[in-house]
This record gives C-alpha cells, structure tokens and sequence, in this order.
C-alpha cells in the first residue's frame, strides 16, 4: 500500500502523483460538465417539443365539443390530457372568455402552451397547457451525481494506482538508494547498494557503489598508511627515547666510564643487536684505538680485536673516515679477522665514531647475528649518540682537568692564605710586642711631666715633653706601617658604627689643629655647615682621616691659613682642608696617594712615612667615599673628602 | 667608693703598671689587684680580701685567654654580674661582635690613653657598656 506519507511530504512521487491526478480530473471534469449540459438542453427541448404537441392536439380535438359547447366531452378531454406525463395544467374557454376547464397548479416552474381553438376557420376559444419541469430537474440531480460520482471514483482511482506504482518503481529504488547513501555516509564502506531494475535508478546506484568501492579502498591505501606511519614513528620515538636516556645519562654524568657502559648497553637494546664494544684512541699508542667495554663477545674475539689499528676493522675505519659504517662480513676489510668473527656468528656490522670537535675519540660498534637492515633513523642515532659520547669525552677530560686545576688552586690559595694568615699574626704581635713598651714609655713619661710623680723644674718637664712627642710620633708611624701592612694583606677592617657624629671629629681636629698652630703665623678658619646629618662611620678611621688632613697641611704650610670646611652635597658630605701652603706639581698629585712616596720638596724639611695619604684615601674609599686634591705649586692645596650619609658599597 | 675592687690580668709588666698608676694614683682608688697570669685564675679571685667589683682582662693571657677566664666567671654564680672589660691591643671588628656575644661589658684597646680611661672606668661602673676602640 501506498504509504501516507508519500502525499505528505514534498517528494518527487508525491508531485507526479498529483499531477497526474489533476490532468485527470480536470479532464474528467470538463468532459462531464459538457455532457451534463448537453443532456440537459435535450431534455428540455424535448420537453417543450411535447408541450406543444399536446397543446396542439388538444386544440384540435376541443374544436368540434367547443362548437357545440359540449361541457363534458370538453372536461372528459381535458382530464385525459390531464392524465398525460409532465402535465399539471390545463384551461379551457370559449371565445367570450367563459372557462369550460380549469385545473391549476402552483408550480411555476413549468413550460406554458397556449392555441387558440378554430372551427372551420374561426378562432371559438382558447386552450392553456402547463408541463412540470420536475423530471428533468430530477433527471439532472441523478445525471450530477452520477457524473461526479464517476470523476471522483476514476480520480481517487487514478491516484491510488499512481501512488503505488510511484511508491513501488520510483520511491522504492529511490528509498534504496538513500539508505545505502547513508549507510555509506556512515563510514560504512563495505556497503553496496542492490541492482535495481530501472535502468536509470540503477545507474545512480552504480556511480554510488562505485565512489564507495573507491573511498573504500583509499580508506584502506591510508589506514595502511597511518600503520605504517605509527610504526615508523613508534620506532623512530624508541630511538628518541633511547637517545635521550643515553643524553641523559652523558648529561647526569661526569663520570666517562658510566656514560660509556650505559649507552652501550641501551644502544644494544634498542638496536636489538647482538653484540657491541667501545673503543677509545690508545693514549700510550697513538694511531690505535683500545678496547674500553663490550658486551656478548667470546674472549677468543676480544683477544683479536682488543687493540686496532686506526683503518683496521669496521671500527678502525669509522675512526679513520670519521662517519657511520655499515658492512657485512663478506665486505669486512681485514681478511685476518674475517674468521675470528664468523666464528662469532656475526653477520652484519655497524661503527660509529665518537666525535667532538671534528675529532674521532673512539668508535661505538655493534654485531648482528641475523641478516638484518639498518633504518636510517637507527644509523642516525647511532651516530647522534656517537657525537654525544665525543662530547661527553671531551666534557669529562675538561672537568678533569678542571678538577686538577681547582685542586692546584685551592692548595696555592691555602698556601697563600696560610702566608697572609703568618703575615698577619705576625704583623698583630708586631704590633703588640712594639706599642706596649712603647705605651709604657709615654704613659710614665707623661705621669713624670704631669707632676704626678714628684714636682719637675720647667726645663726637666721642657724636656719630658720633647720626649713624649718623640714617642707618641712613633708609635703613630709604627701604627702607619701596621695598617697599610693591614691594608696589603686585605686584613684591613672598619668597625663602622650607625649614627657617627661627624661634628664632634670636626670639632676636635680644629682643636688640635690650633694647638699645632700655636707657634706658626698661621690663621685656622673652620666654617662647618649647619645640621649635618650622623653617618655610618669608622670613629676611629675618621678621626685618623682627619688628624692626617691637618697634620699635613700644618707640617707643608709655615705662614697664611688653613681651612677646614665641611657641607653636605647630594647624599654626601664634603670635607674641604685648604692651606696657603707650598702645594703640590700637577705631576705629583696621584703620586702622593702611592705608599711610600712623598712629594718631593726641597724647600722645607718633611717628616713622616709617606704612608698617611694612601692609608687615609683607603680608609675614605672603604667608607664608600672619595678623595681628591686640588693644588697649584706655591699657591697652596685642596684636599677634598666625601663621605656617604648612607651606607653604601665601598668604593675600592 | 674606696670599697671598689679592680684585677687586672695582665703578662706585660709596664701595661700592669701603667694601670695600677692610673687606678690609684690618678683615679685614687685603694684596691687594685694585678696578675701576670691566669694561672689558678679563679682560686685566686675568690682568696682576694674584698670582692672584685671589675675584672680586666688581657684577651692573650695563658694559660686560660681572656675568652675562657669570662666563662669561669660567668660559671661561678658569685661572679656572674660582676662587670668584666677585655683589654687588648689591635681589635678588629669581628673580635668587638665576638667579645659582645661573648659576654664582656666592654673593651677598651690598648696602648692605654691616660686622658681618657678614667671617664672610661666611670661609665662602666655606671652601667653602661663600654666599646672604646681607638
């Protein structure tokens, strides 16, 4: 049966169906409403026909019982015409109009004839006669239904066949079709759509099986292909992993016995090799290479190939030609150990290497029981690690040497620390051993001249003073020579203290700076800027920074001024001692801050060590300060200091 | 005041004399006790006829350093708060970190400057700790 369906849904059958049906119909139709109207106007000419007919007769056969004005034979006539089919009315009257019969009908649907009567050629009354068009009313009611009935039996009738031979010869196959498609279309490629008998239908069902057979079979050409990729890339990721596990390890390692052993032995797994050594060059015997490790090699073997020339045997030459070899044992190069080996069951042979810096160190080789072909990825790693192990060789020969090298260092910075360490100890009793006498010196001379110890005469005191400062100039030249011992042997040390105020040192250095000006014609000028801040200093190096400053510029000036100016300058503090001293040649101004030196001057009688300034210009550079002079022989010198408000790297 | 009681452990003869002379002589004080050692150290202070009420101490004394006759002191609760002062020549700054964790209540460096121990001497019996690096 045809399915519901069909007509519901926009489909090709559905269409034809319905053209189909609708050319039909309309046939049908226009052919049955031609008809109906032709019969009709039949009908009712035929019935007019029989109305006049009758009208006529009657006139007729009422002339002679109208003339005699015979009332009964006139209703007895009338009443039999009465009788006739269709007939419904009929009157009857005389010339003055006097009605001999009458019957009526209501209908007024109805054919109306009316004859006059004539006797012997004069009209005596007239007739009226009415037929009912009720029959063919009738008739064309059954004639329409009848009609219609038909158009809608053969219509329904059409589309029904129609339907089932669409559905069966065309929706069908086409159905077939579709499902195979979609099958198809569902990755199903084995599918194939069933001939089907029309020819056109088949033909597409054919082009389809055929696309299918194709996408099968590229289905197929690629699944083979993505295998063979996987394959090829699961081997090749082997390789990468074996590679890098054997990078790992030259990378982890240091130690070239452990990169050596573990490669060889990864390589042998991975390769599925049956035997392997490594050979590095001879150190004692150059132009050979030497059996470092194998694995899986008879003693016999070993014995043969223990020691190779370089160009003999499959690893001599991958040494000599410095890239991978691949041979078999028919194309061996040496035919004295083409037995030894074939003992072995050796039959394929594989050599690379081991390079670093375009140098072969050593080759990595490795024996194949079976016939059996070298991938190029696998030869590639092969020599890859080779390249590696090289480097790897090189790595751990610098690290040796390295090693040896930090061993020598370390044991000369011993030595030379345990020599500074002497030096220092030795500079620290030093100094013990030369001020305590010393101190002792000046602290009872100084009680002796204090008065402390009996009343002195002035001369005896005069002279107990001379003694003093001849000891207390000592022990500051003792304490010089000490420090720049300290500073030499970087021994040197501030104590920095927070918050030192540098006031109080100003203040006490012009204080002594007065009392060494006493006898000199020398005017002291001390302009110190207000509220400066404290500064994280060495009190005691600062005050040694400050008693040198003065103390030359006292010792080099004999007459004008000296001047002590302190101000802060952008996170510093700038101490200027200005003099109207001799001044220093430009040439001299670095030399004064070397050890040892002294300007030369030969216009005034110098004293002193010649260390003051290097001590003092270490001791400002250690505060994270700087120290300069500025001066013009004859016209006097500017010794500058700054020092940091903050705590800042020192700046030597 | 003149109850004040101060020991010097010293090697050096001229540097005990020194102190001794500025202690009694300068600073007028009666009792001032000097060893040329640390030998017996600790038996020897407790025999002293007054309790010492300051320890001064050469940091390179033997048998016992200065280091190790803080910690007898310090070991021995009759001592513990007496004030102890470390007396040496040539101190670097790790020595001063050193002697603070150590204990001491101060250091004055030597050679001794007459002028300014007494003012030193003050402020340690007044409490404070005193770090006098010269």
């Amino acid at each position: 049966m045809p399915s519901y369906a069909m007509f519901t849904r926009k489909t090709v059958a559905r269409d034809l169906a319905f053209g189909l049906v609708l050319i039909v119909g309309l046939l049908l139709f226009v052919f049955s409403v031609f008809n109906y109207v032709l019969f009709l106007r039949d009908a009712e000419a035929e019935l007019n026909g029989q109305a006049k007919d009758l009208a006529d007769k009657l006139a007729e056969v009422l002339s002679v019982p109208l003339w005699n004005v015979d009332r009964n034979t006139v209703v007895q006539i009338s009443e039999a015409y009465l009788q006739s089919e269709s007939v419904v009315s009929v009157q009857v009257r005389n010339d003055t109009g006097e009605l001999f019969f009458s019957v009526l009908t209501e209908e007024e649907d109805v054919f109306r004839q009316t004859r006059p009567v004539i006797f012997d050629g004069q009209e005596i009354g007239q007739v009226e006669i009415a037929l009912s068009r009720q029959n063919i009313q009738r008739l064309r009611r059954t004639i329409f239904s009848y009609t219609f009935g038909t158009v809608i039996t053969i219509t329904i009738a059409v589309l029904g066949i129609t339907g089932f031979l669409l559905q069966r010869y065309l929706n069908q196959p086409l159905r077939k079709i579709m499902e195979g498609i979609n099958i198809l279309g569902g990755g199903n490629y084995k599918h194939r759509i069933d001939p089907i008998p029309q020819e056109d239908l088949d033909a597409i069902a054919d082009q389809i099986n055929a696309m299918a057979e194709q996408i099968q079979e590229r289905d197929a050409y690629l699944e083979q292909q993505v295998t063979q990729r996987t394959q090829e890339l699961a081997q090749r990721n082997a390789t990468l992993a074996t590679q890098n596990a054997v990078s790992a390890t030259i990378s982890q390692s240091l130690d070239l016995p452990t990169i050596l052993h573990s490669s060889l032995d990864q390589i042998l797994k991975l390769l599925k090799v049956d035997a392997g050594i490594v050979y590095l060059l001879d150190e004692a015997d150059p132009g050979f290479i030497k059996i470092f490790t194998q694995r899986h090699m008879s003693s016999n073997l070993i014995q043969h190939i223990s020691h190779l020339r370089v160009g003999q045997g499959i690893s001599g030459q991958a040494v000599e030609q410095k890239r991978p070899l691949i041979m078999r044992l028919a194309n061996y190069p040496h035919q004295d150990l083409v037995d030894v080996i074939r003992q072995e069951g050796f039959e394929v042979l594989i050599s690379t290497p081991l390079i670093s810096k375009n140098q072969a160190l050593g080759a990595l080789s490795f024996a194949t029981k079976q016939e059996r072909h070298f991938e190029e990825h696998e030869i590639n790693m092969v020599a890859a690690i080779g390249q590696q192990i090289g480097i790897a060789i090189e790595n751990a020969k610098l690290f040796e040497q390295e090693q040896k090298r930090a061993v020598e260092l370390a044991d000369a910075k011993e030595k030379a620390e345990s020599a500074n360490e002497a030096k220092s100890r030795f500079l620290s009793n030093m100094s013990h051993e030369l001020r305590t006498p010393l101190n002792a010196i000046i602290n009872f001379t100084g009680f002796v001249a204090d008065g402390l110890m009996g009343d002195v005469n002035e001369e005896q005191e005069d002279a107990l003073r001379k003694a003093l400062g001849s000891g207390e100039h000592l022990l500051s030249l003792i304490s010089d020579v000490l420090d720049l011992s300290k500073i030499e042997t970087g021994m040197m040390e501030l104590f920095l203290q927070q918050d030192v105020d540098l006031n109080a040192i100003l203040e006490a250095t012009a204080a002594t700076a007065k009392g060494l000006l006493k006898n000199k014609p020398v005017d002291l000028v001390v302009e110190i800027e207000e509220g400066l801040p404290r500064i994280p200093a060495d009190k005691r190096r600062l005050r040694q920074i400050m008693l040198n400053l003065i103390s030359n510029a006292v010792k080099f000036t004999q007459e004008g001024f000296i001047a002590i100016y302190a101000k802060q300058i952008n996170g510093f503090i700038e101490i200027k001692v200005q003099d109207s001293g001799v001044g220093i040649a430009a040439e001299d101004q670095q030399l004064i801050f070397e050890s040892f030196r002294q300007a030369q001057n030969e216009l005034y009688e110098v004293t002193g060590t010649g260390l003051g300034l290097p001590i003092t210009k270490f001791f400002v550079e250690a505060h994270g300060g700087q120290m300069w002079v500025e001066s013009e022989p004859g016209r006097g010198s500017s010794f500058f200091v700054r020092l940091p408000t903050a705590v800042t790297e020192p700046t030597i | 005041m003149n109850d004040l009681c101060f020991v010097y452990v010293e090697d050096d003869a001229q540097s005990r004399e020194v102190l001794r002379f500025i202690l009694q002589r300068i600073m007028r004080y009666k009792h001032v006790y000097l060893f040329e050692s640390s030998q017996d150290f600790m038996e020897r202070v407790r025999h002293l006829p007054v309790k010492p009420t300051m320890f001064f101490l050469d940091l390179r004394v033997r048998p016992f350093d200065g280091f190790e006759m803080l910690q007898l002191l310090k070991n021995d609760p009759e001592y513990q708060q007496t004030i102890v002062v470390a007396l040496t020549a040539n101190v670097m700054a790790t020595d001063v970190k050193m002697m603070q964790e150590a204990g001491f209540n101060g250091l004055i460096s030597k050679p001794i400057d007459k002028n300014i121990f007494p003012t030193l001497i003050n402020q340690l019996l007044a409490g404070e700790s005193v770090w006098y690096v010269s």
